[in-house]
């Protein structure tokens, strides 16, 4: 009894003595999140629509960008332009330097064990392509089955329905329950010796549920199935260590993580990586090319031809260095408030129902009106400044099981403040009257 | 400005016409009929028509759209029912040309005056594809 009050004690003591150092890592070197302050850091959210102050709440579909990456792709054409891996020359070199560093960079960011691990890709929609197209080359053969879900975007949908018909694999579906989770029960029993591969979202952009990728993971890996996880969602909102969630891949858009739009990242288990075909091919990628015969290079090099987004690398890098000077728990704590707030304003207004009411949710809310079509919806709010996306959200086969043609989403990220909501909120109000 | 702007998209019937369209619901005999659908906003509609040769007999139509595209379809089968279908082709390539003109003029004279509430669509143009949807789905269904 004693030694187990002690323990607790001692348990106690150290938690605390870890809180206090946090606290003071977070003032010696980062400054704690304000909303405020990092407004400023975002030219766009001074400007005006329709006369009104921006109120920019589609962060979901894609994020504005702070100053310091908007100044460094602009450094880099004015005073760094360059191709990389080629000439030996000073402005070369110095790209192909930033260019590779960066991939360093994205390692630490999803915490990779190495950098060769990391493709760069125009975005989650090319990073899945790649591996569906690996896969449909390389591992996929008739009456195999991949996994996904029915909350997945149509970008991890499409180039699985398309690598099963060209294998004669079978797409099967983990659906979707009620409140916006995805079937756990069905999905264990969907895995089995026939599955190649899972492919799952790791927070939905329709619903905002937050998945739970690791225990998915894990249960897929009982039975030697790799993952992908599309983390197009999850990265601007949360922390993402790949070698703990032990995904086989990984993929995120730079321009949804205030990097431009063009860039984005795959990461990939190196077994796996080796495993795989390359996608495009061409220069760049190869090793030595005779008409006798071609050879690749080594990752990533076997995976990125031709000319890459050098430009938009180079912002990819200012965004990520953006973030890890930000108090990133701070701004999740601040993006869940706003995530409550506007979930219980929305709640009190009559004829609107919230689709997807799950607990565990990044901060993106969609809804409906019994009366009014979201597209009327989105309408109203851009007149009064306010910027949702209303739709399918590339995610048609979610919106038929909840038996909705469309949805208003508004999805918030650390920079909108309390007046963004507030200011939603009224105008739904307003709108109400108008269309009553 | 932008209030004025709302409402002049929203004039009061076209509000009136998307809220209890006239035509609504599947006809019980067609001979022709379509789906439409919009894949930026979801709007989705099916046009339903009975014809007797070349003339219209009966129209009707069933969606899950907003309120400009209820509405629109709801004057469009007000203004071709028991029509000739010569007649119904004008009266669609009359309708482009109001929205891409942007005005009420005597290219247009055949549709009725109701038709110059879609004027105000010309201030919200991501909106003219809603009001575009029928017309393209009543040619389909004629094909
Ligand atoms: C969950 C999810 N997956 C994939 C994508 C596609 O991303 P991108 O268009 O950047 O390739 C998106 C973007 O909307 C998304 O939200």
């Amino acid at each position: 009894m004693l030694t187990f009050d002690f323990i607790t004690l001692l348990i106690y003591i150290v938690h605390l003595i870890l809180q206090i150092l946090s606290i003071f890592f977070v003032l010696c070197v980062k400054t704690m999140f304000s909303v405020e302050s990092v407004r400023s850091d975002f030219p766009i959210l001074s400007s005006e629509v329709n006369g009104k102050s921006l109120i920019y709440l589609d962060n979901a579909a894609t994020a504005q960008k702070p100053d310091c990456v908007i100044q460094a792709v602009n450094q880099y054409y004015r005073k760094e332009n360059s191709n990389i891996h080629r000439g030996v020359f000073y402005l070369s070199e110095q790209a192909t330097t930033a260019y590779e560093s960066t991939r360093d960079l994205v390692a630490d960011f999803l915490s990779a064990e190495k950098s060769s691990e990391i493709i760069f890709c125009k975005g989650v929609t090319e990073g899945i392509n790649l591996v569906a197209n690996g896969f449909s080359r390389s591992i996929l053969k008739e009456g195999d089955e991949v996994l996904i879900s029915e909350m997945e975007h149509h970008a991890n949908i499409v180039p699985w329905q398309i690598a099963c018909g060209q294998t004669g694999a079978i797409l099967k579906i983990i659906p979707v329950l009620e409140e916006g989770s995805l079937d756990m029960d069905a999905y264990k029993s969907l895995l089995s010796e026939k599955t190649k591969l899972v492919a799952i979202v790791h927070v939905s952009n329709a619903l905002g549920t937050i998945n739970p990728v690791k225990e998915m993971i894990a249960l897929a890996h009982a039975q030697d199935i790799p993952v992908l996880v599309d983390g197009a969602q999850s990265a601007p909102h949360m922390e993402i260590d790949v070698q703990d969630l032990d995904c086989d891949f990984f993929v995120a858009s730079g321009h949804k993580l205030f990097a431009p739009t063009g860039v984005g990242m795959l990461y990939g288990k190196e077994s796996w990586l080796e495993r795989l075909p390359p996608y495009q091919s061409g220069g760049d990628m190869i090793e030595k090319v005779d008409f006798g015969g071609t050879t690749y290079k080594g990752l990533p090099g076997k995976f990125e031809a031709g000319t890459p987004n050098i430009s938009g690398v180079i912002g990819l890098r200012s965004a990520i260095h953006y973030l890890n000077d930000l108090d990133r728990f701070g701004a999740s704590t601040h993006e869940q408030s706003l995530l409550g707030k506007a979930t219980a304003a929305l709640n009190e207004i009559d004829g609107l129902r919230i689709i997807g009411t799950t607990r565990n949710k990044a901060s993106v809310v969609s809804f409906v009106f019994d009366e009014i079509h979201a597209h009327d919806v989105g309408t109203f709010l851009d007149a009064g400044g306010i910027s949702v996306r209303t739709g399918h959200h590339c995610t048609m086969p979610l919106l038929k099981r909840f038996k909705v043609p469309a949805t208003a989403r508004a999805s918030f990220s650390f920079y909108n403040n309390e007046s963004d909501v507030n200011a939603l909120i009224e105008a739904l109000h307003k709108m109400k009257v108008f269309f009553g | 400005m932008i209030e004025d702007k709302l409402k002049e998209l929203y004039q009061e019937f076209l509000l009136k016409h998307s809220k209890a369209p006239l035509y609504y619901g599947k006809l019980p005999v067609f001979t022709h009929h379509a789906e439409g659908f919009n894949p930026i906003c979801g709007d989705a509609i099916t046009v339903y028509l009975n014809l007797e040769g070349r003339q219209i007999k009966a129209v009707s139509f069933e969606s899950a759209s907003c309120s400009i595209c209820n509405a629109s379809a709801s004057m469009m089968l007000q203004e071709i029912n028991l029509k000739a279908l010569n007649q119904v082709l004008q009266y669609y390539s009359s309708f482009e040309t109001l929205l891409i003109n942007e005005e009420f003029s005597e290219e247009v004279v055949n549709l009725s005056e109701e038709f110059e509430a879609f004027l105000g669509l010309s201030k919200f143009p991501a909106r003219k594809a809603c009001a575009l949807l029928p017309w393209e789905t009543l040619k389909k269904a004629l094909k």
